[in-house]
């Protein structure tokens, strides 16, 4: 299913969310990369319908997502990046009330609470109470109730924020695994969410998109970019200030850094093979610079 | 069933489900119900009707608004507490979810009605409490209904905060005071009686008549909430509709106009009445020059010495009269014109004489002279609803005088029937309304409607006597006759077993009293119990030969726990009729005084001479006695009862002669005639 957005904006007051957003989502897997603060969940939130654009035009498979928000909510399913359920209902009866909202008949409810119970390992638990699950499993029975209905449009705001490494793994594995003929719209601020699971993505920066295309395309921006050089623990302050450091770890004594930079960082850098997370930094990066130099 | 009702409904089911099973829910019914219980403890109630009609019920409803209000945020405010709303508004549903949802906060509160119905139903009978139990049910859902949508929409509109709370408690204690501060006894603004959706006030009802004399306002007043519930959802399903369809939310507005147009329109109809129903009790009962007892006599010179009236009470609300009538001149000079009091509502079908009007004075011109003492026959028919209205002590408007419907009440005052001179009594004026005159009553009524009148009864629906100074008429689908052994029990069917209950009691003191009476003693009394409304005479001559006891219908149960309202209701008013039906005129009230302290004091000491001693010597309150009832103690104490029956024979006899003595005077009397001297 296509996504298709125009020149969308948002503003609160001054502050502008989205500035003038134009994306094309052509299907699959797609990942929405951005610091907090991008306008990532706003411009999620106006993708379901939960919120009104300033301006700008948005339409999911054709349909106009401001002209008929009830249509849209007929083919979407959505994890917000924060939600709850009622606590004292089992996950059973709360799909099964989803189900009903989202007007599954009776017969093909009872059918397809089970099936997702089962696509998200939950059917163990489905008859213990919400107030009981730990945080991974509320998280899985958000994509539970995203999957009921069959929805041709899934969103995901920014999933495995405050899950553990071995929940968040099993989580984007199991995003990569329903996704199937789906478009899934992923939001993260985590590029290794992105990584291993999408086929396409953009880069929000303050409200823009800095980069629009495939994680290979966003790791080619970074090429011949990246460094790795040593540097004394007192250099440290001086290279951060000048270069984006990407990551950093101390072998013998030294720190052994990993940058992003258009020349050679203190001339003794060697230069790398550069990953998705390099070519995020180096699209951010650009822009954060384009900005400092527009505000100088 | 259509997928939105199915979604409505799964919507009502979990919302229920999850207000139910909170821990709070079980406490909160707990707490309401112990609060009901323990502020109608001991209360007396008269029926299972007229306690969820009045103060039982009310104070329920009344108390349950305060849950609704917070009920309806907390209900409001759950999907974003507990952060289902993103999800929840992403879900392809409209106004039914939150219909759903709201109607689940009214049905979980209406089991803060049940310790009311079931304190009531404790009165018995059940026919009453089916009876009362669906408008009560009616009038708590609306009040429920309202208050609940007060609550979403605040919540609606300010977001789930924790002061939306104390800020509905705090406007709800606000409110309790706002009708009294608004209303006739302050502000003076009419029908401010209207904001008090919590209805702390009493109400109207009555056993014998319902609610009938409150007119239409209850029907205005829930209109009026059920509007504005209305108009609360409509509002908050508007706002959602907006936000959720981006376009404006034409149907929801259309429906909260509508709601608004019928809010409004209600209220209109409500001041309206009240406004009326002010007008003609102030024009009824602004303060007259009253004629003091006796003068009745005196007060015109035609006077009327027999009544055969007919009425036609097939049509209640509009009842037909035909009066035949003896007028007499009972002047010294040939009148030409005879002035009587007929009320202004009622408009003349026919008449034997030409007449005119103005207002309730009713000018006969007589086709010759009528010389002094003699008579003419005549007659009168009229028809048409009468009403008359008297301000109670808050000013609050009361019919007297009505016929609806459902019931019709003639009080003795009402100017039904037509009476010589210009009557200048109020409607509530309790003393007699004409010189005695002979008076025959018969009335048609619907089929199974109960008839009433302080005559004597000779049929089923038909009356008379031969001096009557008072006639009323009380008919009422509810009022039943039934006959205790030598009794006559006439009192709405809730409360004929109350009255049942009391007949052997009145027996035992009538034949107590009656022992110190010459003549006969009266074999049973005519017991009514009726409403609370002024209109009958306060001194209640005997039925025939028989004593007529009126009870207001709120009187209490247990009359031994209540020494005062014994006193007044049994002793006083059977010794009324038996000195009445010795011979004892009533308008020598310092007479029969004498007799009514002194035979009070001897029913209450039951025997005991000390006992009697003391009531005599405090028969004044703080020590101090009357001389003529210690006299009249004295014979007893010497004579016995025997002494005491010649003392109150001679009194009747020579009763003109003792006109304007002095009680040291009486007394002397007294004991003179008893043979203490």
């Amino acid at each position: 299913m296509e996504i298709v957005i125009e020149d969308l904006r948002k503003y609160y007051g001054a502050v502008r969310a989205l500035d003038g957003v134009s994306l094309h989502v052509p299907g699959g897997m797609f990942g929405l990369l951005g610091p907090n603060g991008a306008g990532k969940t706003t411009l999620m939130r106006i993708l379901v319908t939960l919120l009104a654009p300033t301006s700008g035009r948005v339409t999911v498979g054709g349909i106009d997502v401001m002209r008929e928000p009830a249509r849209v909510r007929e083919i979407l399913g959505y994890i917000p990046q924060e939600f709850g359920f009622y606590r004292s209902l089992t996950a059973y009866e709360m799909l099964d009330y989803i189900g009903t909202m989202k007007r599954i008949p009776p017969r093909a409810r009872k059918r397809q609470v089970e099936a997702v119970l089962e696509e998200v390992n939950l059917t163990a638990d489905a008859k213990r109470r919400i107030g009981t699950y730990s945080g991974g499993m509320k998280q899985r029975l958000g994509i539970a109730q995203a999957l009921l209905g069959d929805p041709a449009l899934l969103v995901v705001d920014e999933p495995t924020a405050g899950l553990d490494p071995e929940e968040r793994i099993r989580f984007r594995n199991l995003l990569v695994r329903i996704s199937g003929r789906r478009t899934v719209l992923l939001s993260t601020h985590i590029v290794a969410d992105v990584e291993a699971s999408c086929t396409g993505l953009a880069v929000l920066r303050q409200g823009r998109i800095a980069f629009a295309g495939t994680p290979e395309e966003l790791v080619e921006r970074a090429r011949g970019r990246v460094w790795q050089l040593e540097v004394e623990p007192g250099e440290w302050e001086a290279v951060a200030a000048r270069v984006q450091v990407v990551s950093s770890r101390t072998v013998g004594g030294r720190l052994q850094l990993r940058v992003v930079a258009d020349e050679n960082p203190l001339g003794r850098g060697v230069p790398v093979e550069p990953g998705l997370e390099d070519g995020y930094l180096a699209v951010s990066g650009t822009t954060l610079r384009e900005g400092m130099l527009t505000h100088v | 069933m259509s997928s939105l009702l199915a979604r409505a409904l799964i919507a009502w089911r979990l919302e229920l489900r999850l207000l139910v099973r909170h821990w709070a829910y079980p406490l909160l019914l707990a707490a309401w119900s112990a609060f009901v219980i323990y502020v109608f403890r001991d209360q007396a109630v008269i029926s299972p009707e007229a306690a969820l009609n009045r103060d039982l019920g009310h104070f329920s409803i009344g108390i349950s608004s305060l849950a609704a209000l917070l009920l309806g945020a907390a209900g409001a405010g759950r999907s974003q507490r507990t952060r289902f709303a993103s999800l929840e508004e992403s879900y392809p549903t409209g106004a039914e979810v939150l219909l759903g949802r709201w109607l689940a906060g009214v049905v979980a509160l209406l089991p803060t009605q049940v310790a009311a119905v079931a304190i009531a139903g404790r009165a018995g009978p059940a026919s009453s409490l089916w009876r009362g139990l669906p408008t009560f049910v009616l009038e708590a859902t609306i009040t429920v209904a309202f208050c609940t949508a007060v609550g979403w929409l605040l919540v609606s509109w300010l977001g789930p905060r924790r002061w939306v709370y104390p800020l509905l408690a705090g406007g709800w204690l606000g409110c309790l005071g706002l009708p009294v501060f608004l209303g006739r006894r302050n502000l003076g603004i009419p029908g401010a009686e209207l904001l008090d959706f919590m209805r702390s006030d009493t109400g109207s009802y009555e056993e014998l008549w319902g609610r009938l004399f409150e007119g239409a306002l209850p029907v205005w007043f829930n209109l009026f909430y059920a509007g504005l519930a209305a108009l609360g959802v409509a509002l908050v399903v508007a706002r959602v509709a907006a936000r959720r369809r981006r376009r404006a939310p034409l149907v929801p507005a259309a429906l909260a106009l509508a709601a608004l147009v019928v809010a409004a329109a209600s209220a209109t109809a409500y001041v309206q009445q009240v406004r009326a129903w002010e007008a003609r009790a102030v024009d009824r009962g602004k303060p007259r020059p009253l004629p003091g007892p006796g003068d009745l006599a005196t007060a015109a010179v035609e006077t009327i010495d027999a009544w055969e009236i007919a009425v036609d009470l097939t049509d209640p609300a509009s009842p037909r009269f035909d009066a035949r009538f003896t007028l007499r001149n009972a002047g010294s000079e040939p009148i030409t014109a005879a002035t009587l009091t007929l009320h202004r509502d009622l408009a003349i079908t026919m008449s034997s004489l030409p007449y005119a009007r103005d207002g309730d004075v009713l000018t006969l011109t007589l086709s010759e002279p009528l010389a002094p003492g003699a008579t003419r026959d005549l007659r009168l028919a009229y028809a048409g609803p009468i009403w008359a209205f008297i301000a109670g002590f808050d000013q609050t408007p009361y019919p007297v005088t009505f016929t609806a419907a459902d019931g019709v009440r003639l009080a003795h005052s009402g100017g039904w029937y037509p009476v010589p001179g210009r009557m200048l009594a109020p409607p509530d004026w309790s003393e007699p309304t004409h010189p005695p005159a002979a008076f025959h009553l018969a009335v048609t009524v619907p089929e199974g409607w109960g008839v009433f009148s302080n005559l004597p009864a000779t049929g089923d629906t038909t009356f008379a006597s031969e001096r009557a100074t008072w006639v009323v008429l009380f008919a009422s689908p509810r009022l039943r006759t039934e006959q205790v052994g030598a009794s006559t029990i006439v009192a709405p069917e809730a409360l004929l077993p109350r009255a049942r209950a009391l007949v052997p009691d009145y027996e035992a003191l009538l034949a107590d009293l009656a022992r110190y009476f010459p003549g006969p003693a009266p074999k049973g009394l005519t017991f009514a119990v009726l409403d609370t409304l002024p209109g009958t005479a306060a001194y209640t001559p005997p039925a025939g030969d028989q004593p007529l006891v009126i009870m207001s219908g709120t009187t209490p149960r247990d009359l031994k726990k209540y020494p005062l309202n014994r006193r007044y209701v049994m002793g006083d008013a059977l010794a009324a009729d038996l000195w009445g039906l010795a011979g004892g005129a009533p308008e020598l009230p310092f007479l029969f005084h004498v007799v009514q302290e002194s035979l009070w004091a001897r029913h209450v000491a039951g025997g005991d001479p000390e006992r009697f001693r003391r009531e005599v010597t405090d028969a004044l309150g703080g020590g101090q006695a009357d001389p003529a009832v210690v006299a009249l103690a004295k014979i007893e104490a010497r004579r016995g009862e025997d002494g005491v029956r010649q003392v109150i024979a001679r009194m009747i006899a020579e009763q003109q002669t003792l006109r304007g003595l002095a009680p040291a005077e009486l007394a002397a009397w007294i004991e003179e005639a008893g043979g203490a001297r």
